[in-house]
């Protein structure tokens, strides 16, 4: 072990976030404090832990890896369409559950269809979804401690358990609220200013997107449908590229609408126009955060286009040909990046067992603080035993992850709130189906058992499946209990605060103007840091 | 250049799409909560 300016950087950020969150989190005392911080977070505390969940190692090092391979086009159109389910989720969705003032979302899915079975199903669906995805985040940490410190993959994974474990045992959401917060700021400041220094490094601009863009050796790096040919290509036609932008589109668009990581955010807010204003200004921070970082990273193919795995090619080359101060804020921002998501999901998760499967199956089973202190502390520990034996693939366990819950609950999610006509049974048979039937076609394709058509979509045929599955289950047993009529007719009551406050009103009126200027905004500097380079790279070739 | 250019165009015009359906639904809806509002008021004279 070797202990590097970039060790010592990241160590002291820990303390850091460790010593702000018990101090934040010992001002809260009781479960609903402990579950969602009294309800009382303003906008832009909902923002930060919003990007901050959403974004981990995952962005950082799988899908910038990604982009670096050449794929920046499709990643980055994939976003902008993911990012409507911030917009939808949080008018149509996220305040809709503010106002069943549950604790957990599988807890508001019970409650909504007054159904056991539902909850324990949401539950479960949740602990496993969160399982995978915090097992490919600690892979991204310990991946990261592993470069800056020479020591083991596994004591990576051990330094990485400790780092977040100790202070969110304790903490719980209101810890994780403020620090995820201060997190997200490391790592959209990060995101920014290393953007002119990686240009810099690999030809300054724009010459070094006019390179890339000719490179023979991944050629198309920089065009819509990435590289089809050269070095180990991900897709090898044009029908393969545009599939990742639609599935990967509305599964993301799902995960960011409806998934327990993201609206459970809005369960925390103080009212509901903060949970509308938030969902129009997350957008912007989520494009601005990575788009120009990622058209930046494929420059970084004109110094190195051999970096291995493809994981590090953020950290490494900022490390190797940047200057140090850049590497040592890339080196804490990713690490903000990663720890945030790994306190939401040991947070939800033990907040789910302990909430809403552990009081169903057990007697005598109580919901209190120190059962969920337990449950955090032996959940993270197990993860960590899972990440160890699991191979690292960042990017690719985080999709099963996010398309696993996007499927299982997509239409249950908007449903719930907007269908008159969904009953328990439809609700409990179309999670179950959506989850099973992608579970069936990921594991055949997997073992390479049946190779699907290029049209052929499994997360779309899921979803599918779990719509006609609803139909059925419904058509089946047509009868609602009265919780059913009574909760439903209670969640479409607009609450006082609604009506009461006008000037309020006003100002949530103007955020979807605030959040279309800011994503244009984007778009044109996009034109003349993106597109006008290429154009020009084309040109040269002879394509134009 | 379709495709790149279909990307910029994209990348402005979804989140402008998506903010106008949210911006008409937001409208009715506050309109509901005034009049609501105004009735409440009249209730509380009465």
């Amino acid at each position: 072990m070797h202990l590097t300016i970039y060790a010592v950087s990241v160590l002291l950020s820990m303390i850091l976030y460790a010593v702000v969150g018990v101090y934040v989190g010992r001002k809260y005392k009781g479960l609903e404090n402990f579950f969602v911080v009294g309800r009382n977070a303003p906008t832009f505390f909902i923002v930060g832990s919003l990007i901050a969940s959403y974004m981990s190692t995952s962005a950082y090092m799988g899908e910038i890896g990604f982009s670096y391979r050449g794929y920046m086009v499709i990643y980055m159109a994939m976003i902008v369409v993911a990012n409507l389910g911030y917009v939808f989720g949080a008018n149509y969705f996220g305040r809709y559950i503010r106002r069943t003032e549950v604790l957990t979302l599988p807890e508001y899915f019970g409650t909504r269809f007054g159904s056991k079975r539902l909850r324990i199903l949401a539950g479960i669906v949740t602990v496993i979804g969160l399982s995978c995805y915090l097992i490919a985040v600690t892979q991204g940490c310990a991946l990261l401690v592993q470069k800056i410190t020479g020591v083991s993959y596994a004591a990576g994974i051990f330094i990485i358990l400790l780092s977040y474990a100790l202070f969110i045992i304790y903490t719980g959401s209101a810890g994780t609220l403020f620090v995820e917060t201060i997190m997200f700021i490391v790592f959209a400041v990060m995101s920014i200013i290393v953007v002119p220094s990686i240009i810099n490094a690999a030809g300054g601009f724009p010459d070094a997107i006019i390179q890339a863009a000719m490179s023979d050796y991944k050629p198309d790096m920089y065009s819509w449908h990435g590289p089809h040919s050269g070095a180990s290509p991900a897709y090898t036609n044009n029908v393969q590229s545009f599939n990742f932008i639609v599935k990967y589109g509305i599964v993301w668009l799902a995960v960011l609408a409806v998934s327990p990581w993201q609206t459970s955010r809005y369960l925390m807010a103080k009212d509901e126009h903060r949970v509308i204003r938030s969902g129009m200004l997350a957008p912007i921070a989520a494009c601005a955060v990575l788009i120009f970082l990622n058209v930046a990273i494929v420059t970084v193919n004109n110094v190195n286009p051999d970096i291995s795995p493809v994981e590090y090619a953020f950290l490494g080359f900022s490390i190797d040909y940047l200057p140090t101060w850049i590497g040592i804020v890339v080196c804490c921002g990713i690490m903000a990046a990663g720890i945030s998501s790994c306190c939401t999901f040991v947070t939800l998760v033990a907040c789910s067992v302990t909430n809403d499967i552990l009081p169903l199956c057990l007697k005598n089973f109580k919901t209190k603080v120190s059962n969920t202190r337990v449950t955090m502390a032996i959940f993270a520990i197990v993860t960590a035993i899972a990440t160890y034996y699991q191979p690292p693939a960042v990017m690719w366990i985080c999709y099963f992850a996010a398309t696993w819950l996007a499927v299982s609950w997509l239409y249950v999610g908007f449903a719930s709130v907007w269908s008159r006509k969904l009953t328990e049974n439809g609700a409990f048979w179309a999670m179950l189906t959506g989850m099973v039937v992608f579970a069936v076609l990921s594991t055949i394709s997997y073992f390479g058992w049946m190779t699907y058509n290029d049209w052929f979509i499994p997360e779309v045929a899921a979803i599918v499946c779990s719509i006609i599955a609803a139909w059925i289950g419904t058509a089946a047993h047509k009868d609602k209990s009265e919780q059913e009529i009574r909760y439903f007719q209670l969640m479409h009551e607009a609450p006082k605060e609604l009506y009461e406050d006008k000037t309020a009103w006003k100002k949530t009126m103007r955020y979807p103007f605030i959040g279309a200027a800011g994503c244009t905004l984007i778009a044109v500097i996009l034109v003349f840091y993106y597109y006008l380079p290429v154009r020009e790279a084309f040109s040269q070739m002879g394509i134009l | 250049m379709i495709g790149e250019t279909l990307f910029i165009v994209t990348y402005a015009l979804i989140p402008i799409i998506g903010a106008a359906i949210v911006y008409a639904s937001l409208k009715k809806e506050y309109k509901k909560c005034v009049d609501k509002s105004t009735v409440d008021t009249n209730e509380i004279g009465e």
